[in-house]
């Protein structure tokens, strides 16, 4: 087992790769906006945009500080590649792979359904695997929430 | 008992399932070499690398097409007959029976056990309350009196209990699932706690959103501020404080405030406060924001290479330009 380290005396913990990341990315995305459009888009479908490409980068970035060590994050990452792709030359999307959802597990009530579908890349795993894959989501999470709370902290005082 | 051994060692089995006998033997040997009981019959062996074949394959169904299966009905009433609950006690009824039958018996219940020891061993677990480790290399499947010993009930049982201890990892990191028992209630905490988690980094991006056209995101203002001030004000990094301070947030900014009070207010209903949860220590604050400027800084100053790891990621991130990038992650989110 890993010794966890502290992430906080850690220079290259977690959250500190996400918040460079995600700091990089949001300064792209503000210079974008200085160079394209009006310094202020007050209309509320630019503000959407603006908020869903701050999500999306915060996910990317977040998967970016992880690595390709777990399966969730690898599926992020190829999901991003993906687009990318898509956008250079239309390509038709391949179905993904659903794992057997053991009737051991299913307690009826599709619990382990809508967990795969809320873990990223969690169609093509066995069910110990997800459960695995489920903690180390969490904890990314909860991480990245925390530094994005500090980030709008800092840049609205 | 002995039928089946003799069937077993009669009925020539294929090269594939030799193989695995062997690689089986190999790696038994290796780790009962100082085993005081090598004067076992070849055929006693031959069953139990069978059964211990059965037990370690749980992902391959090809090996338990090998074991006869009415045989193993006769081997599984005779060993249902002899379970006990102590491995020293077993131990003692091997000293104590004469009987090379029951001898045979006992041996293989205690290799049934050990088999699952070893499948145990190899498959490494994470999970840091492994309360069942008694010695360094023998980890104990209890089998409980009335429960079937065979093994495809042991390998079932041992699969059970590392989802189960899984499952108590996740209680430990979802908090307040200390009340919910049972699976199916923590398999409910556990999603409403990743959904909360997503729906926290929407409203917080939409925040973000909302801020930084108004104020340019420079990196010498965020530098100027105090950082011992802004420890003070900043309460303990609590999970039911962050909600407080996302309530603070909403009067400053009239705009797309009024939804966000709404998300605020549904989450703290959500999950309220419990004053035995604290998910960080105190002066985890002031470390965060000397991480952030420490990042920041690095920003400013230098470019620093991102490791290897990352480069991939960089050259995908440098290629693809601002406004492709920008509707990537559009599509991004649209297939989330």
């Amino acid at each position: 087992m890993k010794i966890a380290k502290n992430p906080h005396t850690n220079p290259t913990s977690i959250k500190t790769r996400f918040a460079l990341r995600f700091l990089r990315a949001i300064d792209k995305l503000n210079n974008n906006n200085n160079i394209i459009s009006t310094p202020s888009p007050l209309n509320s479908a630019d503000r959407r945009r603006r908020c869903r490409a701050i999500r999306a980068a915060a996910y990317a970035s977040m998967a970016f500080a992880v690595g390709p060590n777990k399966a969730w994050s690898r599926a992020v990452l190829r999901k991003i590649r993906n687009r990318t792709k898509e956008m250079i030359k239309p390509r038709t999307r391949r179905g993904a792979v659903r794992g057997t959802i053991n009737p051991r597990n299913e307690l009826g009530l599709g619990q382990e359904k809508e967990l795969r579908e809320l873990v990223p890349g969690g169609e093509a795993m066995d069910f110990r695997r997800l459960l695995n894959e489920t903690g180390h989501y969490i904890q990314c999470l909860r991480a990245q929430v925390q530094v994005m709370r500090k980030i709008l902290h800092y840049s609205s005082t | 008992m002995l039928r089946f051994a003799q069937s077993s060692s009669a009925s020539p089995a294929n090269h594939m399932d030799l193989s695995v006998l062997e690689r089986q033997r190999a790696q038994l040997q290796r780790l009962y070499h100082h085993h005081h009981q090598q004067s076992w019959h070849d055929q006693e062996k031959d069953c139990f690398d069978l059964l211990s074949v059965v037990s370690n394959s749980n992902d391959s169904s090809r090996t338990q097409a090998v074991v006869p299966k009415p045989d193993h009905q006769q081997c599984n009433s005779s060993l249902a007959n002899r379970e006990a609950n102590n491995v020293k006690k077993r131990k003692a009824e091997f000293d104590v029976e004469e009987d090379g039958k029951e001898k045979g018996v006992v041996a293989e219940e205690e290799k049934s056990e050990i088999t699952m020891k070893t499948e145990r061993e190899n498959s490494s677990n994470t999970c840091s309350k492994v309360s069942e480790v008694q010695k360094p290399d023998y980890i104990h499947v209890r089998a409980r009196r009335g429960q079937a010993t065979d093994s495809h009930s042991l390998a079932e049982r041992a699969r059970r209990e590392k989802i189960s201890k899984k499952m108590k990892c996740l209680q430990d990191l979802v908090p307040g699932c200390y009340k919910v028992t049972g699976k199916a209630g923590m398999l409910d905490e556990i999603i409403n706690y990743v959904q909360s988690l997503q729906k926290q980094v929407e409203f917080l991006s939409m925040k973000l959103a909302a801020v930084n056209p108004r104020l340019d995101f420079s990196i010498d203002n965020i530098f100027a501020k105090e950082i011992p001030a802004y420890i003070a004000s900043l309460p303990a990094a609590q999970f039911e404080a962050a909600n407080s301070t996302c309530l603070q947030y909403n009067p400053m900014q009239p705009g797309p405030s009024n939804c966000g009070v709404d998300i605020a207010m549904d989450r703290s209903q959500m999950l309220p406060p419990r004053p035995g949860t604290s998910s960080l220590p105190i002066p985890e604050a002031f470390l965060d924001s000397s991480c952030i400027s420490i990042s920041l800084c690095t920003l400013s100053r230098t470019n620093s290479p991102p490791p290897p790891a990352f480069k991939m990621a960089r050259t995908i991130i440098i290629l693809s330009n601002i406004a492709a990038a920008a509707a990537e992650a559009f599509f991004f989110v649209d297939n989330l």
